[in-house]
């Protein structure tokens, strides 16, 4: 007799599943409808779509380009790393039963984020449009369509950052949906703004912003602890308090970290690609930097010394201690002197130990992993301190400005707040965010991937 | 001298801890079984194969007690495991011929302590 189908709970499973199965369907139709709208839209707005980037000249060298396509493909290539980085730091850091979720949910969102920033953001965010002939892609060996690469690694950063932050209770398409969203056209508007096509307002040394009161000069990120990992940050925080505590988080407190090894080896992937973020937003061979790479060092290993003092040699606090270091050096990575960028790593680091500490026990937000202190608050802190150690003042390169970078990481924090409580605000009344308290129970891996993370344990 | 078998959820062993050192039963060994029962098992499905599982995660409880110490100890599990739904498992209770504490050597009653 098939015992399995006369449970009442499991029917009710197999009954949401099938349900769920015709509402992704759904979604997808008009998620493609919406996509091919957009990108209509935006090649018909430029009149003449352009598949090299408007900034600065191109040279003739076929050597300057080939060596240019080597090092951002490399570049690319190395947070692409990060984000199996961000899959296992996830995997290590949540309950075994929700550990599969962690890692469909990385790879997937990567992948719709690559596709939204193929056809929507990067256009949004550089004015730069793939849907041309094939031979304008190849131009200079196709720089252009490694430089999005790159720039797709840093864009992904922001759902992946959320996930980590909604784990073990987020309905997987409404997440893909947000996410979706961020990466196609709220990240996208961020980095135009500060990266992108219209950053001379705010960027520029003679722009609106650096005419302002106060800000003698333009803002600067060089790697993106505000555009990339404040944004995330924050992004993720609305989300999170939406969301709400996982069962029974702050009744019995029974909730234990799945694998330490598994969240150390995430770690230790984002701390090798990382001087892939960093280096590489330096966007060509000849612009490149060792100070970057040495000041993101001297973060890493301040973040990390930092993060061990305070918390007592805490594993997870070591690990992520060096990702707070990384996070908050971004920014400056090009203009602090090494001592100065490994004070700015351990400042970062003990302040991740200390919101951490704070955000989920005192007030009782159950941000799993941590990402609003890790990547909102030391991505603040890194945008705020280019501003400080960055000045010449403080042996620094100069030609920052501490109000402009206060000015700009407030309106970023402003921007992602209020945008993210609209999508996922929207979300929860309409389709609803989170798994029902049976899903969660059972754990993500059984509800969504009906696999668990050691199928031959099971019996 | 008994001993007490009880097979309950995973996610209750923490209330049946606190509800039993509440009842003054401090001693016990835990271990994690498959079990099944009445409780239906589910599917898993991977690269198109299907497999049934049915032998789901228990907790395994087993308590050495006085024969005074049966009824608060059955009554502290039941209390704090039992919801009502298929699945909250089984409380044994074999006779416990002897029982020996390793470290003085002292057997019976006094051993269970």
């Amino acid at each position: 007799m098939s015992v399995h189908h006369e449970d009442e709970l499991y029917l009710e499973m197999e009954k949401r599943m099938r349900k769920t199965a015709t509402a992704k369907m759904w979604m997808c139709v008009t998620a493609c409808v919406i996509a091919c709208g957009l990108s209509g839209a935006a090649l018909a707005e430029e009149a003449v779509p352009a598949a090299i980037a408007p900034t600065g000249d191109v040279p003739d060298n076929s050597l300057i380009q080939t060596t240019n396509v080597l090092f951002l493909l490399l570049g690319a290539v190395m947070i692409l790393a990060m984000h199996g980085g961000f899959a296992f730091l996830e995997v290590g850091s949540v309950r075994k039963k929700n550990q599969v979720n962690a890692l469909n949910k990385i790879i997937c969102e990567w992948s719709f984020s690559a596709v939204l920033y193929f056809l929507i953001g990067y256009p949004i965010s550089r004015g730069v449009s793939f849907l041309v002939p094939i031979s304008q892609l190849e131009t200079n060996h196709g720089v252009e369509c490694v430089r999005f690469f790159l720039l797709l690694g840093f864009a992904a950063c922001v759902p992946a950052i959320i996930s980590g932050g909604v784990a073990e209770r987020a309905k997987f398409w409404t997440n893909v949906l947000a996410g979706g969203i961020f990466v196609g056209l709220a990240y996208p508007v961020i980095e135009a703004f500060t990266w992108g096509q219209y950053n001379s307002w705010l960027a520029g040394a003679d722009g609106w912003l650096a005419k302002f009161p106060f800000c003698r000069a333009g803002f600067h990120d060089f790697a993106g602890s505000v555009v990339v990992h404040a944004t995330g940050g924050w992004l993720a925080l609305p989300a999170i308090l939406l969301l709400g505590p996982r069962l029974k988080r702050y009744e019995d407190n029974a909730i234990k970290v799945s694998s330490i090894p598994f969240l150390a080896l995430g770690s230790w992937a984002l701390i090798v690609g990382w001087f892939g973020f960093n280096v590489m937003s330096a966007g060509s061979l000849s612009a490149v930097s060792g100070l970057v790479a040495i000041n993101s060092l001297m973060a890493m290993v301040g973040g990390t010394i930092a993060a061990m003092m305070i918390s007592r040699n805490d594993a997870g606090f070591v690990h992520n201690g060096a990702l707070a270091g990384l996070v908050a050096i971004c920014a400056g990575s090009d203009l602090f002197h090494p001592i100065c960028a490994l004070v700015v790593g351990a400042i970062a680091g003990a302040l991740f130990v200390f919101l951490f500490r704070v955000e989920t026990e005192d007030w009782k937000i159950d941000d799993v992993l941590g990402v609003w202190p890790l990547h909102g608050v030391c991505g603040t802190w890194g945008g705020i301190a280019a501003g400080i150690f960055g000045t010449e003042a403080l042996g620094g390169r100069g030609g920052v400005s501490f109000f402009s970078q206060l000015l700009v990481t407030a309106a970023v924090i402003v921007f992602t707040l209020v945008v993210s409580t609209a999508v996922y605000g929207v979300l929860k009344i309409t389709a609803g965010i989170r798994m029902d308290a049976h899903e969660e129970k059972i754990g993500s891996d059984l509800a969504i991937h009906l696999i668990q993370a050691n199928p031959e344990e099971a019996l | 001298m008994k001993m007490i078998i009880a097979i309950i959820q995973p996610e209750k062993l923490e209330a049946v801890k606190s509800s039993l050192f509440n009842a003054e039963v401090h001693k016990m060994s835990v271990s994690r079984v498959r079990g099944c029962g009445q409780q239906a098992g589910y599917d898993e499905h991977y690269r198109g194969q299907v497999k049934t599982v049915n032998l789901l995660e228990k907790i395994r409880l087993e308590i050495a007690v006085n024969d005074n110490f049966v009824e608060p100890t059955v009554r502290a599990i039941i209390k704090a495991a039992k919801t009502g739904k298929i699945g909250d498992g089984k409380i044994f209770i074999m006779p416990l011929e002897e029982c020996i504490r390793i470290r003085t050597e002292e057997t019976g009653s006094v051993a269970i302590g």
